[in-house]
């Protein structure tokens, strides 16, 4: 650089002006030691940090899990357990026809563990008159899965 | 058989506080000389350098235990130098401009009566436009003229772009070469 080297002409030469007393470096060492004062433990600075790396290891493998048990359930499970109930209740009915009862039903309700929303979506008198056929369409309605 | 520790074992040697200050010892027997030539080169001065060295250490002192290691001992520390003596520099010039009615011969006086300045009178010179510098200019320029510190080490050390470094120490040469043609 043309400016550079004007300053280096200018300045004549890189030497170091500079000169220091005699053992210097010898007696810094106490000097500053004497300065500091042992009660001033250096505190630990350590900024305070929200997530950790091992929590993020854990919450990304728990993520993972959940997810996994999600999707699962979503998309194997549940299309299997319905498939599972339809065909168990279309059974249950066609066995007993017009003889099912409300005992006969919860039975049906207590063996096959599941839950089924009778008061808001089904009368019990329209599934005891309901024809063979349609019984078993209005339970199956009326089961949450 | 000399034993040499490297700087990982004499900071882990620091954290012991039954070791801590024989490791500190260490630590300033080893990089004091290089952190004295730099900040004598910025503050110019050596009783001034002296202060500055004595409180950039007691700011090593205090901080070491928390040191993360993200980069060399040796540039950390030479950071925590850079720092304080751009602090002394912008100190020294607000209390040259408020006091002296000349600053420059305030600067030029002073250099001239340290005793361990053997400067010539285009070096005082020199040293009195670094001197008027922006204090970071100052730094960049010191580092690169008198250190030949390359810019991607600058960098490291004050945590910037190699670009904002070349820019600072383009503007401190020019700013240079136009008091010395002025005064020619």
């Amino acid at each position: 650089m043309a400016t550079e080297k004007y300053i280096w002409e200018k300045d004549g030469f890189r030497k170091d002006p500079y000169r220091i007393p005699q053992g210097y470096f010898e007696s810094l060492g106490d000097r500053i030691i004497s300065r500091i004062d042992p009660g001033t433990e250096a505190p630990l600075t350590v900024r305070p940090t929200l997530i950790r790396p091992w929590m993020t290891w854990v919450s990304g493998i728990a993520a993972v899990f959940v997810l996994g048990w999600f999707g699962l359930r979503e998309f194997y499970l549940k299309p299997h357990q319905e498939l599972q109930i339809q065909e168990s209740l279309s059974h249950f009915t066609d066995y007993y026809g017009e003889e099912l009862n409300e005992g006969l039903l919860a039975g049906f309700v207590a063996d096959y563990e599941v839950e089924v929303s009778f008061l808001t979506q089904i009368d019990y008198q329209d599934l005891i008159n309901a024809e063979p056929e349609s019984t078993e369409e209005l339970i199956y309605e009326s089961i949450i899965f | 058989m000399k034993e040499t520790t490297n700087d990982a074992e004499l900071i882990s040697q620091f954290r012991d506080p039954n070791l801590r200050e024989q490791a500190f010892r260490k630590i300033l027997a080893r990089y004091q000389e290089k952190l004295y030539w730099h900040v004598r080169r910025l503050v110019v001065n050596h009783d001034d350098t002296d202060d500055v060295l004595q409180n950039t250490m007691i700011k090593i002192w205090r901080g070491l235990t928390g040191f993360r290691e993200s980069s060399e001992l040796y540039t950390w520390m030479y950071r925590i130098a850079s720092n304080e003596a751009i602090t002394f520099l912008k100190a020294r010039q607000k209390e040259r401009n408020f006091i002296a009615d000349d600053p420059e011969d305030a600067l030029i006086g002073r250099m001239k009566s340290d005793p361990y300045f053997d400067g010539d009178e285009v070096f005082l010179k020199l040293q009195s436009v670094i001197s008027e510098l922006p204090p970071k200019q100052q730094l960049v320029f010191r580092m690169k003229y008198f250190d030949e510190m390359p810019y991607e080490e600058m960098a490291l050390a004050l945590k910037t772009s190699v670009g904002a470094l070349k820019a600072s120490y383009h503007h401190a040469v020019r700013k240079i070469q136009v008091a010395f043609t002025s005064t020619d």
